[in-house]
């Protein structure tokens, strides 16, 4: 049984999968002792090292195997394990739908008005506008003056241009 | 145990993301907006990958079904960047702030004009409209009260979960 398991050209990947809870257990205790949102993809990124680093160490070291097909599977299903927790992780930090969800279990029964009013948690809809263009002012992708917002950051000017190119092609609406 | 080479299997698998791509790129052409969605694609995605795993262990592309192992998260790894990818581009409200304002010449909008093209109003009816169109809400009485469905509730009660774990306390 145990040299079968060994032998599998799964392995790689069962590992991946089996050492998965580390990168969320690191990740939320990282995440906790730095401030969030800004340090929040630094403890991420130190998570996966240890992470894929644990997964390194056990074939190699343990299982005595360096196969492509268990190190690269172990790398890949790692890494894809990994990119789908961060969508995930995002969801949970910046998801709009997600904290529209939640203001309405937290107070059921509300209409178009005041959900814009107790969106997260009473801060209202502006404070998501707010947060936003905080955001694309810190990564230059925008710039904010007293009355007016621009793009014309070379950066700025691109993201938005392949953003609306390709919305047109995929016939993908207005998006947002 | 690899019985093909990793040059084989990297070219299987790109040609697996490309007819992926075809494949997405024809179907969204002909299907409306509300159809549209991550959902949508991984299944696409999976579709792609058993049939075209299978033509290739059938037709020797692959060496064997032990191939695979390397294959399929290499073909899943281009997809999941793919959606992080889609998902930006269909959901960020600032990438759709962006948009807005590289229409202009010069690109930039005040304040009112931003309130024109994309109203906070608009952001939330757009949102509120999927989340009751995907069953996550349900929309009541003359004035439009919502509530959360029971699908909606355990939505959100993962949402806390995950939200308490991680410690955070400005989501949104």
């Amino acid at each position: 049984m145990y040299t079968s398991v060994i032998s599998s050209p799964a392995l790689g990947s069962l590992l991946a999968i089996c050492c998965f809870p580390l990168l969320i257990l690191l990740h939320s205790w990282g995440f906790r002792l730095k401030k969030p949102e800004s340090k929040g993809l630094l403890a991420l990124l130190a998570a996966s090292i240890f992470y894929i680093s644990c997964i390194y160490f056990l074939l190699v070291k343990i299982l005595l195997t360096s196969h492509p097909v268990h190190l690269g599977g172990g790398f890949l299903s790692a890494l894809l394990l990994i990119f789908g927790y961060m969508e995930l992780y995002s969801m949970i930090l910046r998801g709009f739908s997600l904290q529209l969800l939640s203001s309405l279990y937290r107070s059921p029964g509300l209409n178009f008005t005041q959900i814009l009013a107790s969106y997260a948690g009473g801060r209202g809809i502006d404070w998501l506008w707010e947060k936003r263009l905080r955001d694309l002012q810190k990564l230059r992708l925008l710039e904010r003056h007293s009355t007016a917002l621009s793009a014309q950051t070379p950066r700025g000017v691109w993201a938005g241009r392949l953003a609306n190119y390709y919305k047109k092609l995929f016939y993908m609406g207005k998006g947002g | 145990m690899l019985d093909s080479t990793l040059g084989e299997l990297a070219g299987f698998v790109v040609s697996q993301f490309l007819l992926f791509y075809m494949a997405h790129f024809l179907i969204w052409r002909f299907i409306s907006v509300g159809k549209k969605g991550v959902f949508l694609i991984s299944f696409i995605a999976l579709l792609t990958f058993t049939i075209l795993s299978f033509l290739g262990i059938w037709h020797g592309w692959l060496g064997s079904s032990a191939d695979l192992w390397l294959a399929g998260p290499g073909f899943f790894l281009l997809v999941m960047l793919y959606l992080h990818f889609y998902t930006a581009i269909d959901r960020s409200v600032s990438l759709r702030l962006l948009g807005e304002l590289v229409r202009r010449h010069p690109p930039q909008l005040n304040f009112s004009e931003l309130q024109q093209v994309y109203a906070s109003e608009e952001m939330v009816a757009s949102r509120l409209q999927l989340l009751v169109q995907k069953g996550f809400l349900t929309q009541e009485g003359s004035q439009g009260f919502y509530y959360c469905s029971a699908k909606g509730r355990i939505l959100a009660r993962i949402t806390f979960c995950l939200q308490a774990l991680y410690g955070i306390k400005e989501a949104g």
